[in-house]
C-alpha cells in the first residue's frame, strides 16, 4: 500500500519530468543549428556564428582577410538548415504519428509508400512545368494530394473487417510506394534532359537546393499539420490501443482517423517538396524517443518534432562535410536506417507482427 | 427515469452468415450482477460490443436510461458504459498511471489536458482496484492478474454507471479469480454498478451472479435469477454437461459440480 499522495508526486514529477526533456532537448537543438552554420567549406567558431547570428557582427577573419559571415549566415547556411530541421521534423512527427495511429513500430512515411505517393506529386509539377502556370506552390499542392491519395491507398487496401491488420498495411504500403516510383521512373524516363538532372538529384533526397523560398513554402503546412497532431495527442494515446479499446473509452474512431492521416500527409508533402525522399528519419527518431521517453504520445510527438530537427540537421551537416558540394542526405539516412529497420524487426518481432 | 439498461430484440450479423446474435432482450438496474453464460462462438462478446454499440446491431435497439445508444455520441456512452474487453496485444508500453487516466478521456473537452481533479478520480480508481502499488510499472511488465484489474482500474476512472466485462477470470490462477470476483461484487453493491459479465466459469457464475442469461447459437435460451437458471437439466441442454447443483451453506449459495459429458 502507498502512502496518501505518493500517486500526487509521480504525476507532478512525471510533469516536472517532461519540462525538463523539452528544455534540454531544445538546447540540444540550439547548439546544432549554430555548429551546423558553423562547418562548412569557411569554418566558423561557436561564438563567431552566435555573433552574426543575434549581434550583427558582419565580418568574420578568414585566412585570407576578413569574410563576409553575414552572407554566409544568413543566405546560405542558415535557411538549409532550418529547412533541415523542418524537414527533419515533419517526418519524425509522421512517424511516430503513423505508428501509434497503426500500432505498429514499423510504420513510417517512407515504409508506408506515403512518400513515394508525394515524391510522384512532386515530380509531375515539375516535369511538366507547373510550377510556371501555378507558381511555387503547384510542387508542394500536387505533393499534398499525392501524398494524401497513396496514404487512402495504402490504408483502404489494407483494410479488412477486423480492422488493418499490419502485415497488410506493410505489404501494400510496399506495393503502393513501388508503384508510384514506377511511375516517377516513367516521368523521369519522358522528361527532357535539362530538368533530369535536378530531378535525380532531389528524388535522391537533398536538402542542397533549400533557400528561404522553400522555407516558407513548407513552414505553414508542416507547422499547422504537427500542430493537428500535437492536439491530437491524447486521442493518438487511445486509438494506439487498437479500434476496439479506444471506441469503448470515447474516441470517435474513424473521424479521428481520418483527421490524423490529413495532418500526417501535409507535413509529409511538406517535407518531400523540398527535399525529396528522405528515407527513415520517420522509423528511427520517435522509435529512439520513444525508447528514452516512453510510449506516451503527449510528449512523444513533441519529442519526436525537436528531435528530428536535431537528427537531420546533424546527418545534413555530415553530408556537407563528406564531399565537397554535399551528398544528398538521403542516401546517408538510407545507409543507417535500413541496418535500424532490420535491427527493429529482428528485436521486436512481437509488436511488429501483432 | 428509465431503467438503467434495457435491450430489445437485438440481433447482429456478421456479413452474410447467420445471425450471431438473433433477437435477445433483457432488462437491467444497478446494483446488479448479470452472467453471461453460454457455448464457445454463441453470441456473448457480439452481445457485449453491441450494448455499447461498438457493433452496429442490425436490428434492436440498446437504451440507457431511455435513450437510444446508437444516437449518442462516443464520448457520452464511454461516460456511461465502462468495458474491460479480453487481453489484447499491448504494443506500446504504457505506465499502469498513464493507462488508467486514459479512463478520463471521455470526460473531457477535445483538448483539454488531464488535471488534479482527473487525477483524484484515478487514485480511487487505483484504490479500489489496489493497483496504487505499480502506478509507475508499464503495463508489459504486469501479470495477467494485475493487468486485468489495471484495465478494470481504467474503466472505474470512467465513473461509468454500467461495467461490461468480457471473460475477466480468463487466464488467472484460482485465487485471483476469486478475488477479481469479490472485487465486482464490492463494486457493484458500493458504487451502485450494473455489472455484466461474460463467462466461461459456471462456478464463479453461480456464486456471484444475481441473475443469468444463458444463451444458446446466438439466442438467449433462458434468463432469470441464478438459482432458476443454473440447473442439471439447463446444464445439460445447453453445454452438453451432466452437473449436480446444489445450495452449499459453506459458500452460502449455489455449488455446481461437474460430473463429466452428457450424451
Amino acid at each position: 500500500m502507498l502512502e496518501n499522495g505518493q500517486i500526487e508526486s509521480i504525476f507532478r514529477r512525471n510533469n516536472k519530468r517532461k519540462a525538463i526533456v523539452v528544455s534540454v532537448s531544445f538546447i540540444v537543438l540550439f547548439v546544432s543549428v549554430i555548429v551546423s552554420i558553423s562547418l562548412g567549406t569557411f569554418r566558423m567558431s561557436f561564438t563567431e556564428v552566435v555573433d552574426v547570428l543575434f549581434f550583427g557582427r558582419t565580418f568574420v577573419d578568414g585566412p585570407y582577410g576578413p569574410v563576409n559571415a553575414n552572407f554566409i549566415v544568413f543566405d546560405i547556411r542558415l535557411p538549409r538548415v532550418l529547412c533541415a530541421a523542418l524537414v527533419g521534423a515533419a517526418l519524425a512527427i509522421a512517424g511516430a504519428a503513423l505508428q501509434g495511429l497503426f500500432r505498429n513500430p514499423m510504420a513510417s512515411p517512407s515504409v508506408i509508400g506515403i512518400s513515394s505517393g508525394a515524391a510522384f506529386g512532386a515530380c509531375l509539377a515539375m516535369a511538366f512545368g507547373f510550377s510556371i502556370a501555378a507558381g511555387a506552390l503547384a510542387i508542394p499542392s500536387m505533393a499534398f494530394i499525392f501524398a494524401f491519395i497513396t496514404l487512402f491507398l495504402v490504408y483502404f487496401m489494407a483494410r479488412t473487417k477486423l480492422g488493418v491488420p499490419v502485415t497488410m498495411l506493410l505489404l501494400s504500403g510496399i506495393a503502393i510506394g513501388a508503384f508510384f516510383s514506377g511511375l516517377v521512373s516513367l516521368l523521369q524516363y519522358i522528361m527532357p534532359e535539362q530538368q533530369l538532372g535536378g530531378v535525380v538529384f532531389w528524388l535522391m533526397g537533398s536538402l542542397a537546393q533549400c533557400g528561404w523560398n522553400e522555407f516558407r513554402l513548407i513552414l505553414l503546412p508542416i507547422l499547422f499539420g504537427s500542430m493537428i497532431l500535437v492536439l491530437f495527442s491524447k486521442d493518438l494515446n487511445l486509438l494506439s490501443l487498437g479500434d476496439d479499446q479506444a471506441k469503448n473509452l470515447g474516441v470517435n474512431v474513424e473521424r479521428t482517423r481520418v483527421i490524423i492521416l490529413c495532418a500526417t500527409a501535409l507535413v509529409v508533402a511538406g517535407a518531400v517538396s523540398v527535399s525529396g525522399v528522405i528515407g527513415f528519419v520517420g522509423l528511427i527518431v520517435p522509435h529512439i524517443i520513444r525508447m528514452l521517453i516512453g510510449p506516451d504520445h503527449k510528449l512523444l510527438l513533441p519529442m519526436s518534432l525537436v528531435g528530428g530537427a536535431i537528427f537531420l540537421v546533424i546527418v545534413d551537416t555530415v553530408s556537407r562535410m563528406v564531399i565537397t558540394g554535399g551528398m544528398p542526405v538521403g542516401i546517408i539516412t538510407a545507409i543507417l536506417g535500413a541496418p535500424f529497420f532490420l535491427y527493429i524487426l529482428r528485436t521486436r518481432k512481437k509488436e511488429v507482427w501483432g | 427515469m428509465g431503467l438503467k439498461l434495457n435491450v430489445s430484440s437485438l440481433s447482429f450479423s456478421y456479413g452474410k452468415r447467420k445471425d450471431a446474435v438473433d433477437d435477445v432482450s433483457f432488462d437491467a438496474d444497478k446494483g446488479e450482477v448479470i452472467g453471461i453464460i453460454g457455448q464457445n462462438g454463441c453470441g456473448k462478446t457480439t452481445l457485449l460490443k453491441c450494448i455499447n454499440a461498438v457493433l452496429k446491431p442490425k436490428g434492436g435497439v440498446v437504451m440507457i436510461e431511455n435513450e437510444n445508444v446508437l444516437s449518442m455520441p462516443r464520448k457520452d456512452i464511454a461516460r456511461n458504459i465502462g468495458v474491460v474487453s479480453q487481453h489484447s496485444m499491448i504494443i506500446f508500453p504504457y505506465t499502469v498511471l498513464d493507462m488508467i487516466m486514459m479512463g478520463r478521456y471521455p470526460a473531457k473537452n477535445s483538448f483539454e489536458s488531464y488535471n488534479t481533479e482527473d487525477l483524484e478520480v484515478v487514485k480511487r480508481s487505483m484504490a479500489e482496484t489496489g493497483v496504487e502499488a505499480f502506478a509507475e510499472r508499464t503495463i508489459d511488465e504486469l501479470s495477467g492478474g494485475e493487468r486485468q484489474r489495471v484495465l478494470i482500474a481504467r474503466a472505474l476512472a470512467q465513473e461509468p454507471e454500467i461495467l461490461l466485462l468480457d471473460e475477466p477470470t480468463l487466464h488467472l490462477d484460482v485465487n485471483h479469480q476469486f478475488e477479481l470476483m469479490e472485487l465486482i461484487r464490492r463494486l457493484a453493491s458500493e458504487r451502485n454498478m450494473l455489472v455484466i459479465i461474460v463467462t466461461h466459469d459456471i462456478m464463479l457464475a453461480a456464486r456471484f451472479c444475481d441473475r443469468i442469461i444463458m444463451m444458446e447459437n446466438g439466442a438467449i435460451f433462458t434468463s432469470g435469477k441464478t438459482e432458476d437458471v443454473l440447473t442439471s437439466d439447463n446444464l445439460a441442454r445447453v453445454f452438453r454437461i451432466d452437473a449436480r447443483v446444489s445450495y452449499d451453506e459453506r459458500i452460502g449459495g449455489l455449488n455446481v459440480m461437474f460430473i463429466g459429458k452428457s450424451e
